[in-house]
């Protein structure tokens, strides 16, 4: 071996990892890149190209991109589709150098389809047998040797739990990128008569394809964007002349590539286990019973909810401390003048609304994320499709609408994998309905004034009821929409579903907690940015405003302190609170108040209404910045000690009344507040059509609901 | 090899299996599903076990050849058995 090649890189080699669905590939990647990854914009189980890399033992550093699951080159779904749109295109800017193929050992005979596709394509290939664990259990073994040879790649077995395999697998990418890579395709599949006219044809238009590139085009031609209208039109008259038919030629391709490789892997495997029912199949008998499957899964559901209400509790105390510290300690230190006004007010408030977030997120996230790496999630779709199937859903939007319970973005971009187009369209509309964690801590903060607190005994406290229900009212209302949709919009395409059930397997921890550790870190700096330049930029907003009404404000306090007789204190809130009313953001609160009275809303809610439209975990933070501005009495105290003790300067009521804040409390639990959601609706659906469709609706059936609530409690 | 599309008509089909029967996979009747579920490994030649049905009716738990899946009766019907 000589290491002359690996300088030819200009950039890092670039390693692919391909596999089946459920193969274990994000589980080897994980492995192979540990905290060395990225995602894209936005965090999503595998659904968006993650990137990663890897050091060799002799220090060069590798890239590896982790791609969507999928079957073959002739996708069902979205999320399939980036495969063959990539490898099919040599120009692609994620065009590897190699493929780290990982099918599920256990299942060899069925996971090669597209590993002989990848081949046929010259690309070179290591494959990879995941899951040795369970393969041993089973008593299955393989002779790699053999295989390696039919195949013409290196075999490696493979275990992401124990690291089984791991050393040997750098060994053979060391090998790959040091030698430079041989253009030659082994043939899995000889194409028939009308492929190889189609193929020749396209030669001339794509000189340095091989065969089977011509023949994908010739399949995929209608939506690869790489393709330019000349190259599609002239592919489009082609496959027209030769009578190529997409569709039989897939089956015929599909069926020829089996029977060539299933005697291989059949040859080369040998099996000593029973044929008894396994474990999966007697633990589904409970699971996924008629009766004691919904039960169960609504019995995880209520405690998923539970465990967040009650886990969260004790690190959020903590951090409301460790902010209220800071707090005094920068006001202990600075001099007082608007800079430390700036640091506590603007910054410190703002920061404490979004890190007091993580343990909620941290939760919910961990205990979705173990549900589906054990394998549970695909149950639920399959229970429950039907009653999806009923709202115009599919059971995979499902697992999208319980993600959604997290955050609305990862639950759109999970909608990839669900086939139809209008069923995806519709789980896309409704998914943000349901109760993202954004909402949670609005639901904590006002749940105490319309909700007594329990007696303490725990599990049933009213408070977490009053809690579900506002989930329920979401998934009542996105079920309500969807079924609407199902009856206005239009569709020729089928509903199909083709869901595996993979055997359960203990979870990969490591897994759980990368994949916990992305979604905390995402909403971290992508929420975190929006709210703390959101929360400075409101600071100045109700700390400023006309220079002659403020002038104004202090002479109408000084009126008043005298004529009512007030101490130092009182004349110190009076003022406050007068100056907040005529600040910047007092006027737009005002100026939007004839609109949200008749829900019971002041002129401070309209200002947290109006910041919540950026996001809607700023309206925490929102509050309590309007309310720290407002007071000058004790700092550190929480955002409810402060809710509670906002009166209204006129009547001296309490502003938070019971029929207020329910009315609050429905107009988030309706409203579309989140420009982030519709910035990646308009990324899904490709159209400003649909999120401008779904802002209204939502927002005007929050307003409506909000109105009939405070009407009727007030 | 467009033998494995036979017509239902000469064949039973899947659906016609009762929970816990068996059957070996001959073809299928519907060319557009063919290929995806030849790709998820449901295959002529393959055993097929009809499980149970989804707790509100619905979807079908399928074994192939010691694996599961789900299918809607329009996937179900598209197989092609022999008993």
């Amino acid at each position: 071996m000589n290491n002359s090649s690996s300088q030819t890189h200009s950039r890092p080699f670039r390693l692919a990892l391909i596999g089946n669905p459920n193969s274990g590939k994000s589980s080897v990647f994980n492995r192979l890149t540990g905290l060395q990854q990225k995602v894209g914009n936005f965090p999503g189980v595998t659904v968006d190209k993650k990137l990663g890399s890897y050091e060799l033992s002799n220090g060069e550093k590798i890239s590896l991109i982790d791609f969507p699951g999928a079957y073959s080159f002739y996708p069902s779904a979205q999320d399939e589709r980036i495969v063959v749109q990539t490898l099919a295109n040599p120009l692609d800017e994620n065009y590897p150098d190699a493929i780290l193929y990982v099918a599920d050992f256990t299942r060899l005979e069925k996971h090669l389809l597209l590993f002989t596709q990848i081949k046929d394509l010259g690309l070179p290939a290591i494959l990879g047998l995941n899951m040795a664990d369970m393969a041993e259990e089973r008593g299955r073994e393989v002779d790699t040797a053999l295989l390696s040879k039919k195949i013409d790649a290196p075999v490696v077995v493979l275990s992401s739990h124990s690291g089984e395999g791991f050393q040997e697998l750098e060994g053979y990418i060391n090998q790959l990128t040091q030698v430079e890579t041989s253009h030659k395709t082994t043939s899995f599949y000889r194409p028939n008569t009308i492929e190889k006219r189609v193929a020749l044809d396209l030669e001339q238009a794509f000189p340095n394809n091989t065969v089977y590139q011509n023949i994908l085009l010739a399949h995929h031609y209608q939506w690869l964007p790489f393709l330019s209208d000349d190259k599609r039109q002239l592919i489009e008259r082609v496959t027209e002349e030769h009578d190529f038919k997409t569709l039989r030629h897939q089956v015929q391709e599909t069926m020829a590539r089996f029977d060539q490789f299933e005697p291989v892997a059949k040859a080369t495997i040998k099996e000593t286990a029973t044929d008894s029912p396994g474990f999966t199949e007697k633990v589904d008998r409970i699971l996924t019973h008629k009766v004691f499957g919904p039960l169960i899964f609504l019995l995880l559901m209520l405690f998923v909810f539970q465990a967040i209400y009650a886990w969260a509790g004790y690190p959020m105390d903590g951090i409301e401390w460790i902010f209220g510290q800071l707090n005094d300690v920068v006001k202990a230190v600075l001099p007082a003048g608007w800079l430390t006004d700036l640091l506590t007010d603007g910054i410190l408030a703002g920061l404490g609304g979004v890190v007091i977030f993580i343990p909620q997120i941290a939760i919910l996230f961990f205990l979705i994320n173990l549900l589906e790496e054990v394998g549970y999630m695909a149950r639920a779709a399959y229970m429950f499709d039907s009653l999806m199937h009923f709202f115009g859903l599919n059971g995979r939007s499902l697992v999208a609408l319980i993600s959604s319970g997290a955050c609305a973005i990862p639950a759109i971009m999970s909608t990839r994998t669900i086939a139809n187009w209008k069923e995806r369209l519709i789980t896309i509309l409704v998914a943000p309905f349901i109760s993202c964690s954004a909402r949670l801590p609005v639901y904590v903060v006002l749940i105490g004034f319309v909700v007594p607190a329990g007696d303490g005994d725990g599990f049933f406290n009213p408070q977490g009821l009053a809690f579900m229900g506002l989930y329920l009212l979401g998934i009542i209302a996105a079920l309500g929409t969807a079924l609407f949709f199902k009856y206005i919009l239009k569709t020729e395409e089928r509903s199909t579903l083709m869901l595996e059930l993979p055997e359960y397997r203990r979870p990969l921890l490591r897994n759980v907690t990368l994949n916990v550790w992305d979604k905390v870190r995402s909403f971290v700096i992508e929420a975190g940015k929006v709210i703390l330049v959101i929360s400075i930029v409101l600071w100045a907003l109700a700390s400023y405003g006309p220079a002659d009404k403020m002038a104004a404000v202090e002479a109408q306090t000084a009126t008043i302190a005298t004529a009512q007789n007030l101490d130092a204190n009182a004349k110190e809130d009076l003022e406050a609170s007068l100056k907040l009313e005529a600040s910047y953001a007092g006027q737009m609160g005002k100026y939007i108040e004839p609109v949200i009275r008749p829900l019971g809303f002041d002129w401070k809610m309209g200002v947290a209404i109006i910041c919540s439209f950026a996001a809607r975990e700023v309206f925490v933070g929102t509050m309590a910045t309007l309310y720290s501005v407002g007071s000058a009495a004790d700092d550190e105290s929480g955002i409810i000690e402060r809710l509670t003790n906002e009166r209204n300067p006129v009547t001296g009521e309490q502003v938070y009344t019971t029929a207020t804040s329910a009315s609050l409390l429905i107009f988030y639990v309706f409203a579309m507040m989140c420009m982030s959601t519709l910035a990646v609706v308009k990324r899904e659906t490709k159209s400003w059509k649909w999120p401008i469709f779904q802002f209204f609706l939502m927002t005007g059936i929050a307003y409506l609901a909000s109105f009939a609530v405070y009407q009727w409690l007030a | 090899m467009t033998a494995i599309l036979s017509s239902p008509i000469v064949q039973p089909n899947a659906y016609l299996l009762q929970p816990g029967e068996e059957g070996v996979i001959v073809g299928f009747t519907r060319q557009e599903l063919a290929a995806s579920l030849m790709a998820m490994g449901v295959l002529p030649g393959s055993k097929i076990r009809y499980v149970r049905r989804a707790p509100f009716g619905g979807a079908f738990y399928l074994a192939i050849d010691h694996h599961f899946l789900a299918l809607r009766q329009t996937e179900f019907e598209a197989i092609v058995i022999r008993k």
